[in-house]
Formats: structure tokens, C-alpha cells, sequence
């Protein structure tokens, strides 16, 4: 509870400094808002450890294989490091960027997920 | 090939008859005692075709050995619990991210719920086969054994009638499993899972379809099988209609896809099952039964855990999932009715013989 605390309070001042220093100077408000990104990342990964650590249980009690788990917290992973270059580049105006990093990180789901694909169709060949 | 041999079981039965030789010997006793399956072996490790057990204690004997086994519901279990796992990790990752992020995770359980159950199914695949095989092989020794006996009591013609067609069924039922069932049920699952995937409604009516197709397959089979039987007068006889009734609810209930029809079909079955004196009927009633019980109940058991996993899955908002899971279970309820009609099939065959036998 305390790490969200510590993101709120780091999101607001953030904040609040991007909006006094981007009348200034914009290329500051967007380092700003790239530092803010970067100390709230910090924060939260200590919050994944556990959540991932609960996962590699349920991975371990199901006795799922890594083959099939892995690739969908990888794209979970793309999902969330995508999402966050692209609302940074929207925000310094940079919209073609965000939309290739967004494009980019659909194809890198995709590859992540080849193998799970591969399995399904190696399993569809030898039933059929 | 199978007229030669039914000749020739008739040729040897009147000459031994005629030097007054052991009916057991006759029969082919040894052959069908050999070829009954493995299964009735473990379960009924004390029978014999002389003294078979009886129709309900056997019955009881078989339901325990299998349950005895343990297994029947850990394949079922440990796919349950995976899935589950799958579930509730694309529902607790889907909370984090925006609809871009979700739609990617979602493909990714998909993905890994398919290939847990396409696993599965290819295991309960093998299991049916094996299953199916035995009974047919069995079926053939038994069936030509039952031929032979009622044709001793001079009704020929039903008993060539009624060899021919169950002499058909046994030889087609493994070029039907292998040509059609498996690919059509396997056809529907890889249907069901495209449309999971790229969320497009119009696969899925499709694999609708080719279910549709696969269950009424199996319901003419019945129905065409009892029909035939029907026609040439070898069905008959009463029994009380509530214990009928019971019965069938029983079987309506327990048996997925199909269950309906082959509760109707199972009257033809409990009629007859009343009148069952022959030991030779009995023996290959319990043998079937014994091959079949174990694929069906485990079979089964994987269909009512991915039923109640479906309905965990819905409740816990991953609607699509819960899509998913719940058309591979009636892919498992296919699989479930097939060998459910392939046992049906043969016992109703088997009592027919010993009506025909009895007059």
C-alpha cells in the first residue's frame, strides 16, 4: 500500500512540475514526464516480484509447463512496456512514433506467442 | 470371410452335437474366453464362460475395479486445475492493462487453454481407440459364438440376419472412429478455438454444424441399429415401467450429447436384460461393458470438470474463456457418447441373439 502512496505522490508533483516547467520549456516537461514514468517503474517492480513469484506457484501447483505460461506474461510484459513508450511519445507530440511502438508491440506479442500457436497446430496435426 | 466361419462353427457345432461333445467346446469357448478384453480381465479376474458372474454383480464389480483405480478423475482434475490457473491469471493480468494489452493476453490464454485440452483429447483419443478396438474384437468372437448357438435352435434366418448386420457394425466401427468421428470432433475443437482466438462468431456457427453432423450420426446409429432389429422381430418382450423409467432417466442424465436417444434405445436393453439366462449373452455383455466403463467414466469425469470450470470462468468474468472451455467440453462429450452408443450398441446386439435363442 505504501509503494502506491508513493506513486500517487510522485505521479502529482510530477505533475504539477510538468505543468509550470512546460510553459518554460517544453523539451523539460517531457524529460520530466519521462523521469516521473521511469521512478513510478521502479516503484511498482517491487510490487511485481510477488504477483510473479504467486504466478510461478500456480505454475508449479497446475503443473503447467513454461511453454505455456510464459508466452502470455511476455505479452502482458510488451503490452505494458508498448503502452508506456507510446503515451511518452504522444505526449512530446510524437504520434507516428506511438503508433510504430504500439504496431511494434503487437508483432512482438505475436512472435512471443509463435510457440503456443506452434503447439496447438502441431497437436491439430497429429489428432486430425 | 465371416460366412465362412459362421459355416463352419454351424458344420462343427451339428457334428460334435451329433458325438455329443462339451457346448462350451463347441462355441469356441477358448477363442472367446482369449479374446475377451483386458480390461474384464482386471475387473472380473474370476470369470469364465461356464460360470460367468451375474448381469448386476458383475456390473457392481466392474464400477469398483475402475473406481478402485484412482484415475478417473485425475486427468480430469489436473486439466481442470490448469485451466483454472489460466483463468485466473488472464483475469487478474487483463485488470492491469488497457483493451490493446488485454486482447493479447486474452489470445495467449487461448492459446494455452487450447493446448491444454488439445493435449488431453489427444490422450482420451487413444484411450477411446483402444476401447473401441477391444470391443470390436471381442464383439466379432462373440457375435459369430452367438450366431452359431441361436442358429442351433433353428431359427437360421433371424440369426444369419442379425450376424450380418452386427458382423458389419464390429468390422466399421474402427474405419468409422478413425475416418470420421476422431477428425470430426478434432475439425470441431480447432474450430472452436480459431473462433476463440480471432473472436469471430461465424467459426464458431460452423463448428456448430459439424457437431450437429457428428450427433446425428450417432443417433442414427442407434436408431437405425434398434430399427433394423425392430424389423426383423427380435425386439420384444415387457417389463415394469418404472424401473424402465428409472433407468432411463439415469442414462438421459449421465450421458452427454446423446443421452436422450440412447435412453430411449436402452429400453430395448432393459426389456431384454430381464431375460438374460445365457451365459455365454452374459459373459459378453460384462466384457463389453468392462472395456467400455473406464474411457467412459473417465471420459466423463473430464467433461463434468470442464463443465464446472467453464461455469468458475464465467463467474469470474472472462466470458470468452468460459465460451472456450465450455465447447471443449462437448468436445469431450462427444467423445463420451461415442463410447457410450459403441457399448450400447453391442449389448442390445448380444441380447437380441439370446432373444432370438430363447424363442
Amino acid at each position: 500500500m505504501e509503494t502506491v502512496y508513493r506513486c500517487v505522490g510522485v505521479a502529482v508533483l510530477g505533475t504539477v512540475l510538468a505543468l509550470v516547467t512546460r510553459k518554460q520549456s517544453g523539451e523539460f516537461g517531457v524529460l520530466l514526464t519521462i523521469s516521473v514514468v521511469l521512478v513510478i517503474s521502479a516503484l511498482v517492480l517491487g510490487l511485481i516480484k510477488p504477483v510473479l513469484a504467486f504466478l510461478e506457484s500456480l505454475q508449479a501447483t497446475a503443473e503447467l509447463g513454461d511453454g505455456v505460461l510464459g508466452p502470455v506474461i511476455k505479452t502482458l510484459a510488451i503490452g505494458f512496456l508498448t503502452e508506456t513508450g507510446r503515451s511518452i511519445a504522444e505526449e512530446a507530440g510524437e504520434k507516428t512514433i506511438g503508433s510504430m511502438l504500439s504496431l511494434a508491440g503487437s508483432i512482438g506479442a505475436l512472435y512471443v506467442l509463435l510457440p503456443l500457436l506452434q503447439g496447438v497446430l502441431e497437436l491439430l496435426e497429429r489428432l486430425l | 470371410m465371416k460366412k465362412v466361419i459362421l459355416v463352419f462353427l454351424l458344420l462343427s457345432f451339428f457334428a460334435q452335437k451329433a458325438w455329443g461333445g462339451d457346448i462350451s467346446q463347441q462355441l469356441g469357448a477358448a477363442a472367446l474366453e482369449e479374446a475377451l478384453p483386458e480390461a474384464a480381465g482386471d475387473y472380473l479376474p474370476d470369470m469364465t464362460l461356464e460360470e460367468p458372474e451375474d448381469l448386476a454383480g458383475g456390473l457392481g464389480k466392474i464400477v469398483t475395479g475402475v473406481l478402485a483405480e484412482g484415475n478417473i478423475l485425475t486427468s480430469g482434475v489436473g486439466l481442470c486445475v490448469q485451466i483454472a490457473s489460466i483463468v485466473l491469471m488472464s483475469a487478474a493480468m487483463g485488470a492491469f492493462g488497457d483493451s490493446r494489452t488485454g486482447s493479447g493476453v486474452k489470445l495467449g490464454a487461448v492459446l494455452a487453454v487450447g493446448l491444454c485440452c488439445l493435449g488431453q483429447v489427444s490422450g482420451y483419443f487413444a484411450r477411446v481407440w483402444e476401447a473401441v478396438d477391444s470391443i470390436s474384437a471381442f464383439s466379432g468372437f462373440l457375435f459369430t459364438s452367438l450366431a452359431a448357438a441361436t442358429a442351433a435352435t433353428g431359427a437360421v434366418g433371424t440369426s444369419g440376419a442379425m450376424y450380418g448386420i452386427t458382423a458389419a457394425l464390429c468390422g466399421g466401427l474402427s474405419r468409422l472412429l478413425q475416418n470420421l468421428f476422431f477428425p470430426g470432433i478434432s475439425c470441431y475443437l480447432a474450430l472452436m478455438l480459431a473462433s476463440a482466438a480471432i473472436n469471430d462468431d461465424s467459426l464458431s456457427m460452423v463448428g456448430d454444424l459439424l457437431k450437429q453432423g457428428l450427433t446425428l450420426l450417432l443417433k442414427f446409429g442407434i436408431i437405425g441399429f434398434t430399427a433394423y432389429l425392430s424389423l426383423t422381430g427380435v425386439i420384444r418382450g415387457s417389463v415394469d415401467a418404472a424401473s424402465v423409467r428409472a433407468a432411463k432417466l439415469a442414462i438421459s442424465t449421465a450421458v452427454p450429447v446423446v443421452g436422450s436417444l440412447m435412453a430411449d434405445a436402452s429400453e430395448t436393453l432393459l426389456v431384454s436384460a430381464g431375460l438374460l439366462r445365457s451365459s455365454v449373452g452374459i459373459f459378453g455383455m460384462l466384457g463389453v461393458l468392462a472395456a467400455a466403463m473406464g474411457p467412459f467414466l473417465e471420459i466423463g469425469a473430464g467433461y463434468l470438470c470442464l463443465k464446472l470450470t467453464a461455469a468458475a470462468a464465467a463467474a469470474a468474468g472472462e466470458k470468452e474463456l468460459s465460451g472456450l472451455i465450455s465447447h471443449m467440453a462437448t468436445g469431450f462429450g462427444l467423445l463420451t457418447a461415442l463410447v457410450g452408443v459403441v457399448a450400447l450398441l453391442m449389448m442390445i446386439g448380444c441380447v437380441c441373439f439370446m432373444q432370438v435363442g430363447m424363442g
